[in-house]
Formats: C-alpha cells, structure tokens, sequence
C-alpha cells in the first residue's frame, strides 16, 4: 500500500488499472442501464419517475465518499506532508463537486413529480448545497495560489473543517423532521428497497464509483506530470 | 498559560483600540447597512418588524467578514504573527486572543446599535433582548469562522471574495438557528432548544478552530 504513494509506481499501477476500471465501468453502466429500465418495475406511488433514484442515490452517496476520501488525504498531507495525498486530493474535489450537483439536479428533478416543487429548504438538500459550496471552495482555495503547495495545503485544512458537514448530511433527515426519506439502505438493518430495485441500484453505483476511479485517475496523471514539468522548467531556470 | 494569553489579550486590544478610525468605519458601515435595508424594503413599520431579524444578522455578518482581515492582516504584513510565534506564543492563544478581542470590539458598539436598530424595525422590547441574547451567543462561533477565512484570504492577493466564499457555507448553520430562535419565540413557542443548538455549535467550532487555526496560522508565516 505505502509503496504506491511514491508517485512513480502510482503512474505504472494506474497504467495497469485504469484500462480495467474504464472497461468494467462501461459494462456494468450498460447492464445497470438494462435492469434500471427492463427489469425493474415502476413505483406503486412514483410510478416511472422513480428511475431517476439510479442516477440520484449513487450521485449522492458518491459525494460523500468524495469528501470523506479528500478528508482523509488531507489528514495524511497535513501529518506526514504528502505530495500524493495533495494530489489525490485537488484531483477529487472537481469530479466530487460535479457529482453533488448532479445529485442536486437529479433531485430538483425527481422532487418536482413527487413533492410537487422544485426546490425545498430541507435540511437534507441544505446540507448536500453546503457540501457543494465547500467543495467550490475547496477548489478555488487549492488554484488561488502562485505555489500549488501552499493552495495544496491550505485547502486540505479547509476540507478537514468541513467535515463537520459530512455527519450532519447522513444524519439530517433523522435529526430533523424533513420531506426528504430517510435511508432505505443501512448497514445496520435489513434494506427497506425491494431486491428488483437494488439490484440495479447496487450495479449503478458501482458503475458510477469506477468511472470516478477512472476520471480520478486520469487527473492523477496529468497532476503528476504538471508538477514534472514545473520542477523540469524550475531547474531548467 | 493564563499569563501569556492575558499578554496577547492586552497587545491586541491596544492594536485595535489605537486604530479608532477602524472602528469608526465598521460602525458606520452596519448602520449605512441597514439603513439602505429599510429604505430598500420601504419604510412601513410593520413591514420591516417582519424583516429586520434577516436583515440585522446578514448586515451583522458582512461586517464580521469585512473587519475580520483588518485583525490579521497587519500582522500578518509586519511580521508580527512571525515574531510573536518565534516568542513562544502558541498559535491557539494567538487565534484565541484575536478572537476575543474581536468580540469585545465588535459587540459593544453593537450593544448600543441594536437599541437604535429596535426603534428603525418597531422591535419590542422583549424580541430586542432575545436578539441581543442570540448575537451574542451565535457572534463567537462567527467570529472564529471569519477569523479563520481571513488567516486564508491574506495569503491570497489576487482573490478577495475567497474569503467570502470560505466563510459563507459555514455561517449558514448558526444563521438558520439565530433566525428561527426568534421566530420561535415571536410564534410563542419554545426558544431555548435553539438557544442550546447555538450554544452546542460554539462547543463544535471552537475545538475544531483551534486546531485549524494553529495549522493556518502556521501555513501562514511559512
């Protein structure tokens, strides 16, 4: 494990996984396009709208993971000043922004038919638009620096603060009496979603989570050679 | 320690006492502030009774934002931050001390403001004492939020409004509970369970403030 943090064997493995996670992710987003579509019956309440859940559960779900993955590279870059960890963490904050906006979106989307309103100020979608804010910063904080080390570091602190956000998210629609569901999927107890709607749920996700990995990946790679460059012209100078 | 915290206590109340111009200008600024609300809004009383919470807190949370550099920046620019770390100080008292002074000088001119603000809005006089109580338990948590943005923004020259897009995601908490205290209580209903979520979230930022302040401070001065 410790030995893929020199970034040079990260950029041989990743060779090696990116072309495995690209293809699986290409097959498991059309077979979780099969059973969303053909094989998973329509809400007895939502009636068809209820496939927009495919695209909005793992939305969300990922964008917590995100942020939870950024904390912890930020953890280990704040300890032990890790280059990667900085990496791994400007590469993640992009692709966990656009996934808590399509989360967002998706369920701007799906709350119109079942709601009747667009928009509610819920603490559930309050907290996931706070996420989505602290990931804006995030971002802008880690580019507003001349050094990128400097944006690097002061951006793992902001995303350490902001963790206090993560728990609020899980936990809002429990704490609070709020029109958002609560979670039909616990670790805790036995699902409360009918297998024929899991299932595809459980395939997109993991669809969704590689092509993360993927797009991740490929933002490690070019972070990489960015930065080789910058010593290359630095020397060069 | 105590010793030590009362030193920088007493270095950073001269600092901001000696700058009355400072002052002066944040004053004027909330007041301005709230004047263009209610000419914006328009001038029936009874309108502005149902506006002026938002109004007093957005006001209130601009100010803190805006003044909040001036408390670091100097020191920042004269080296003082530097100095004072190389002199022992820990980076939690420097914050904790900047923090408190900040809150001793910003509160007090508010304490004379909200009365005048509670003849603007026709606030009575038993809102007007929740709203007090309210700012002053929800003002430290914001306090610490816009110290910490600004130890971010000073280290950015091209970017000011970062410290805005910093700070903004983590006031809304302590805005949704400051609010609907007193719209809770002007319903008649029960206000201290939110007087006690303002208070567990001080009990939150501050832990968490320290320790990013001292891992800020130090990225500053490097």
């Amino acid at each position: 494990m410790f030995s893929l943090a020199n970034p040079y064997k990260f950029q041989k493995k990743s060779e090696m996984i990116l072309p495995l996670c690209i293809t699986f992710m290409f097959v498991l987003f059309f077979l979780g396009l099969f059973f969303c579509f053909f094989r998973s019956p329509p809400d007895y309440l939502q009636g068809e709208t209820v496939r927009i859940m495919y695209i909005h559960v793992p939305c969300a779900w990922l964008s917590l993971m995100i942020y939870g993955l950024m904390a912890v590279c930020s953890f280990v870059s704040i300890i032990f000043r890790h280059t990667l960890a900085d990496i791994i963490s400007r590469s993640c904050a992009p692709v966990g922004a656009c996934f808590t906006l399509s989360a967002l979106i998706t369920g701007s989307i799906w709350g119109k038919p079942t709601w009747g309103t667009w928009w509610v100020w819920d603490a559930r979608l309050t907290s996931e638009l706070v996420l989505f804010f602290i990931y804006i910063g995030h971002i802008l904080i880690s580019n507003a620096f001349d050094d990128r080390r400097k944006g690097d570091r002061n951006a793992s602190i902001l995303t350490l603060i902001g963790i206090v956000n993560l728990p609020i998210i899980k936990w809002s629609v429990d704490w609070w009496n709020t029109l958002h569901q609560p979670a039909s999927i616990s670790k805790f107890s036995s699902p409360s979603i009918d297998s024929s709607m899991l299932i595809p749920l459980l395939i997109m996700t993991v669809s969704f989570f590689l092509f993360f990995i993927s797009v991740v990946l490929l933002r490690i790679r070019s972070e990489i050679i960015i930065r080789k460059i910058e010593v290359f012209k630095f020397n060069k100078s | 320690m105590c010793f030590e915290f009362y030193k920088l206590l007493r270095r950073e109340m001269r600092i901001s006492l000696s700058s009355f111009i400072g002052l002066l200008t944040y004053s004027t600024f909330f007041f301005l502030a709230i004047l263009i609300f209610v000419f914006s809004v328009g001038s029936n009383l009874e309108r502005l009774n149902d506006f002026y919470l938002p109004i007093i807190w957005v006001v209130s949370l601009f100010s803190l934002i805006l003044i909040s550099e001036s408390f670091v920046l100097h020191d920042h620019l004269d080296g003082g931050l530097k100095e004072l770390q190389f002199l022992g100080f820990s980076e939690e008292l420097i914050l904790m001390s900047k923090a408190l002074t900040m809150w001793i000088i910003l509160m007090i001119p508010n304490l004379i403001f909200f009365p005048i603000c509670s003849i603007l809005f026709s606030i009575n006089l038993e809102n007007l004492i929740k709203l007090i109580l309210n700012i002053l338990i929800a003002s430290p948590t914001l306090i610490l939020i816009s110290l910490l943005s600004a130890f971010f923004s000073i280290q950015v020259k091209r970017n000011k409004l970062l410290q805005f897009v910093i700070a903004m995601p983590f006031y809304i908490p302590v805005i949704i509970f400051a609010t609907s205290t007193n719209k809770i209580s002007i319903m008649g209903g029960m206000q201290n369970n939110n007087f006690f979520i303002l208070t567990g979230i001080f009990f939150i930022t501050l832990p968490l403030s320290l320790l990013a302040g001292k891992l800020i401070i130090k990225e500053t001065n490097n």
